[in-house]
């Protein structure tokens, strides 16, 4: 009887596995499919499904390509950089801050505010989208970086991850810390800021990750060649319908969607643990 | 969860009140220091003006312009309304169509052009004086002046041509469609490779060219809908033919019509170095698009014109419009607009194309052009009227659509549309 | 008095984010309620009041508009045919990887990946996959099939779910490998012993305390329905035959071709309430407290 069991235990197994790298293969197909067609000679992109020739010609004519039509490419990399990097400093540093107040210091109006940021993250972000754009306008950020930047400087989300976790902190650290003559910007910087590495590293890589993604706002608010991120970039030059041929056109998206794939594979625990985070809001 | 009410009980009324105050800020925007030029993104009109602006700047150091191609979305009509509204607006725009024109014109957005000092003698002194009536406004003015004028052609693969041993291509919608068995391979090789396509200026090239090629006149005429009549049913029934049978795609293809996939389909002339760059040895064969069967031998065929022009916008300050309107001039000198023929291919908005002979180098160095020239004076543009875009729209979703996925036949589409597009008209007053 | 200097750093650290959230959360937030009822133009200086004007559009639909019948069909549609599928694979993906003793990272990784990928990537990609001469279909062409995928009205919209769907497995996989983890092997053992079957376990133990994982997949995926906007705007524009037109692409068409934003607003404010409003319907049916 349990020679049954195990054998059977053992055949589900290796099912699991095959399934699995089916499924896997599947998965990063798409992926697979967008570098090999990105390095493909143009002659052989519709012919055949693996290249017998590699090149790097794609990457180099991406930039020429979409330059004739006013493109930028590489500044549309850079743009995108610039945008996704400054929203992350600045969630991470206005949520830290915020979190530790909220969480650890004692003044009135406290628990409203906090009310306040959990309110936020009820809502569907839909219904803020037209007076935002119509704020930018009437603000002149219109085909601005600050224009891009401006609805992701800040976020609920880096709030209340920062005040959950800053309520582990045991109070005794503080008040020994300010025993022994630390100022409150001291206790910030000496205590909250290297205790919240993790913390730290979660709400940036999750901010610059969803910045760059974003095609939506950058889309309304920076039409401008010269200003725009890569995301909209691609999007607009592949809906223009300019022409360039599908090997082109797949060495950018490579390189709008490769840089992100890195990060994730690399800071991975993060992410993970990140998502289980959002779990607990829930 | 106390807290939680006890702010929303306080926080709405707070912010409604402050929405309201803030709703009445509307900061000014600053006069411009120098002249905003922009242009369609296109790398071959990039090159054009950028010699033409680099010329100006030189010759012209005090007042400066600055140019910026202009991207795409959907098309770039929106991009240009964002930037009113935004206050970053240009002061000279190219790749404006006759009906953005008219949308713009009725914002008071534009100068009207014919109040400007030798408007008369440009229009002459460029031959077009028949072309640019076109593009005279309801109210009398004229607001754009067209750039170029694409009249659409067809193009036939030679090779398949060949195969089928013709030596010319088929000229009415009959000789056209008896062809499609010996063409058609379903999903592989189309007879015509007009892949339906929901943007609402697409309409231009499916049903406004052979509607025009079929004897119709407007599309929109005197506010009201013009195109429920017989050139208009003959043509819809042509494309509800096409889809039906499968012989056009129903949706998008992606490989080329130089790769042999497609038998014919449109063309404006900015093809002409594309294909010769990225397929050279592709041969092709130009023809004005086919005619509804019994069209007179000898009666010119009129296609649709997609035509461009350039306007100028009443945000320039006044002590700058001389100057700008003194580049508008250059640009249509007959040395600019050969210079704009050579490096973009398209053909200006000119009646003497053929007779000139400053154009004859620029014609004998590619023979396809001459087709395209030669079409000039048939080529239909958009409807001048304020609301092409909206009416396209209604048109594509209430006749268009049903009509090529066979939801509705054609005279009830095309009546459906000329209702839908009456009613949306007078709404808007 | 040291609570003082408290009080002040405690104010001023406070201050940026508050500041921040007034301006683009608070007060968009109020204002989208005002513009609703009026027909604000981006472009012309000109808003007029019209009460309730933009919401019997938004119901009945008009020439430049599509009603509200029409977004929340295909939304509805998307569910129908992405919810169970994504389910039911992140739940078959749970337990598959559950089960595997080595490589589990790489199968984690490699399932996640997508969620994480840009959205104007996957669907240039993907593009390519379901064009009418695309890769799907010049594979299928060997069997003598051809399929249209976003030509055919009815199918577009299950396009961009399976786009959706490889997206998201992974993603809701590892919500459910959580629950997973969480429940205490003793119970399955302890049926074991009671002479219960693989099958009844797995229905009697497993799915009922994957409750709340299972609570959360649904109100994500139903968020994620409601805000479906990139897929759309790179791949069917909507079509065909409004088959494909999504709340969210409604509204950017109605501020960006047509400059309405009290138009726009209406509609962002409905889509909010019924997006809303049905996560809670779905968290009152589905939600259950568990007894571990």
């Amino acid at each position: 009887m349990k020679k049954g069991v195990k054998a059977r235990e053992k055949y589900l197994d290796i099912m699991s596995y095959i399934l699995l790298c089916i499924g896997l293969c599947i998965w990063v197909f798409p992926y697979l499919w967008m570098i090999f067609t990105s390095l493909k000679i143009p002659a052989e992109i519709y012919a055949r499904a693996f290249p017998t020739t590699l090149t790097l010609g794609n990457y180099v004519s991406i930039s020429t390509e979409l330059s004739l039509y006013g493109f930028n490419f590489y500044k549309g990399l850079l743009n995108s950089l610039l945008v996704a990097g400054v929203c992350t400093a600045s969630v991470v540093l206005f949520s830290l801050i915020t979190g530790y107040a909220l969480s650890r210091l004692k003044f009135r109006g406290r628990k409203s505010i906090y009310s306040f940021v959990l309110l936020q993250l009820f809502f569907p972000g839909v219904i803020f989208i037209i007076p935002q754009f119509l704020i930018v306008i009437y603000l002149g950020l219109m085909n601005t970086y600050f224009g891009m930047m401006v609805t992701f400087l800040m976020g609920a989300f880096g709030v209340f991850l920062y005040a959950q976790f800053f309520r582990t902190v045991p109070q005794d650290l503080i008040d020994a810390a300010r025993i022994d003559g630390c100022s409150e910007s001291g206790v910030l910087r000496r205590i909250m800021v290297p205790l919240s590495k993790p913390v730290t590293a979660t709400v940036a890589l999750f901010t610059f990750m969803s910045v760059w993604n974003e095609l939506l706002w950058p889309l309304l608010v920076c039409k401008e060649p010269g200003k725009m991120v890569l995301s909209v970039m691609l999007a607009a030059f592949t809906k223009g319908g300019y022409g360039a041929d599908l090997g082109v056109t797949m060495a950018g998206t490579t390189i709008l969607t490769l840089p992100v794939i890195i990060i994730f594979i690399v800071f991975r625990k993060y992410f993970l643990g990140g998502i289980v985070m959002t779990t607990g809001l829930k | 969860m106390k807290n939680r009410y006890r702010m929303l009980a306080f926080g709405i009324p707070v912010l409604l009140i402050l929405s309201i105050l803030s709703s009445a800020l509307v900061i000014g925007r600053e006069k411009p220091a120098e002249l905003v030029f922009w242009t369609a993104p296109n790398k071959f009109q990039n090159r054009y003006n950028k010699e033409i602006v680099d010329t100006w700047n030189r010759e012209n150091p005090d007042i400066k312009i600055k140019w910026t191609p202009i991207p795409q979305g959907e098309s770039s009509e929106e991009v240009i309304f964002a930037a009113i509204a935004s206050g970053t607006a240009p002061n000279l725009l190219t790749n404006v169509f006759s009906g953005f024109a008219e949308t713009l014109a009725k914002d008071k957005v534009l100068i009207p052009l014919d109040t400007l000092p030798g408007f008369e003698e440009l229009i002459k002194e460029r031959d077009m004086v028949d072309i640019i009536e076109y593009y005279r406004s309801p109210d009398g003015h004229i607001y754009v002046i067209p750039i170029y004028t694409n009249a659409m052609l067809w193009r036939y693969n030679k090779e398949l041509l060949d195969e089928l041993g013709l030596d010319k291509p088929p000229r009415t919608y009959d000789e056209l469609l008896s062809l499609a068995d010996k063409v058609v391979v379903p999903h592989k090789r189309w007879l015509v490779l007009r892949p339906y396509a929901s943007g609402w200026w697409e309409r231009w090239f499916d049903f406004m060219t052979i509607y025009y090629a079929a004897g119709g006149k407007h599309f929109l005429k005197d506010g009201k809908a013009a195109f429920n009549n017989d050139a208009g049913i003959t043509a819809a029934k042509f494309w509800q033919t096409l889809y039906k049978n499968g012989y056009a795609p129903p949706g998008i293809v992606k490989a080329r019509f130089e790769t042999g996939n497609a038998l014919c389909h449109e063309m404006g002339p900015w093809l002409i170095p594309d294909t010769a760059k990225y397929f050279p040895g592709f041969e092709y064969v130009l023809s004005p698009p086919p005619v509804p069967d019994g069209y007179p031998e000898n009666s010119p065929i009129y296609t649709f014109s997609d035509s461009k022009g350039i306007v100028l916008l009443a945000n320039t300050p006044e002590e700058m419009i001389p100057k700008a309107w003194k580049f508008v001039k250059e640009r249509f000198s007959l040395a600019n607009d050969v210079k704009w023929f050579e490096i973009t291919g398209m053909p200006p908005s000119r009646g003497d194309l053929l007779a000139n002979p400053a154009f004859a180098n620029v014609l004998s160095k590619q023979p396809e052009i001459r087709e395209f020239a030669r079409g000039v004076p048939y080529a239909l543009p958009p409807p001048m009227n304020p609301y092409v875009i909206e009416t396209q729209k209604i048109f594509t979703d209430v006749c268009w659509e049903p009509l090529v996925y066979g939801r509705k036949t054609v005279e009830q589409a095309i009546k459906d549309g000329e209702i839908a597009i009456n009613e949306f008209l007078a709404s808007q007053g | 008095m040291r609570s003082k200097k408290i009080v002040k750093w405690g104010i001023l650290f406070v201050l940026p984010y508050l500041v921040w959230s007034t301006i683009f959360w608070g007060i968009p937030f109020g204002w989208s309620f005002i513009l609703s009822f009026f027909k604000w133009s981006v472009i012309s200086p000109t808003h007029s009041f019209v009460l309730l004007e933009n919401f019997i559009t938004l119901i009945y639909g008009s020439p430049i508009a599509v009603s509200l019948f029409v977004m929340l069909r295909n939304t509805l549609y998307f569910m129908a045919v992405f919810i169970p599928i994504v389910v039911f694979g992140s739940i078959t993906f749970a337990l598959l990887v559950s089960r595997i003793k080595r490589f589990k990272s790489i199968f984690i990784i490699g399932f996640l990946m997508s969620y994480f990928c840009p959205g104007v990537g996957y669907t240039l990609i993907f593009g390519e996959f379901f064009a009418e001469d695309g890769l799907f279909n010049n594979l299928l062409m060997n069997m003598g099939i051809h399929i249209p995928w976003l030509s055919d009205y009815r199918l577009a919209m299950v396009s961009v779910a399976i786009i959706v769907i490889w997206k998201c497995i992974g993603y809701y996989g590892l919500l459910f490998m959580a629950g997973l983890q969480a429940i205490p092997p003793a119970m399955h053992e302890a049926a074991r012993i009671d002479g219960a079957g693989a099958w009844t376990r797995f229905w009697k133990i497993t799915v009922p305390l994957l409750n709340a994982p299972l609570v959360i997949t649904l109100t994500l995926s139903t968020g994620m329905s409601f805000a479906l906007f990139t897929e759309i705007f790179m791949l069917t524009g909507g079509g065909p035959q409004k088959w494909s037109h999504t709340f969210m692409y409604e509204i950017y068409t109605q501020i960006w071709t047509y400059g309405n934003a009290g138009y726009g607003s209406a509609v962002a404010l409905v889509t909010g309430f019924i997006g809303f409003g049905l996560i809670l319907l779905i968290r009152k049916l589905v939600e259950r407290e568990v007894y571990t």
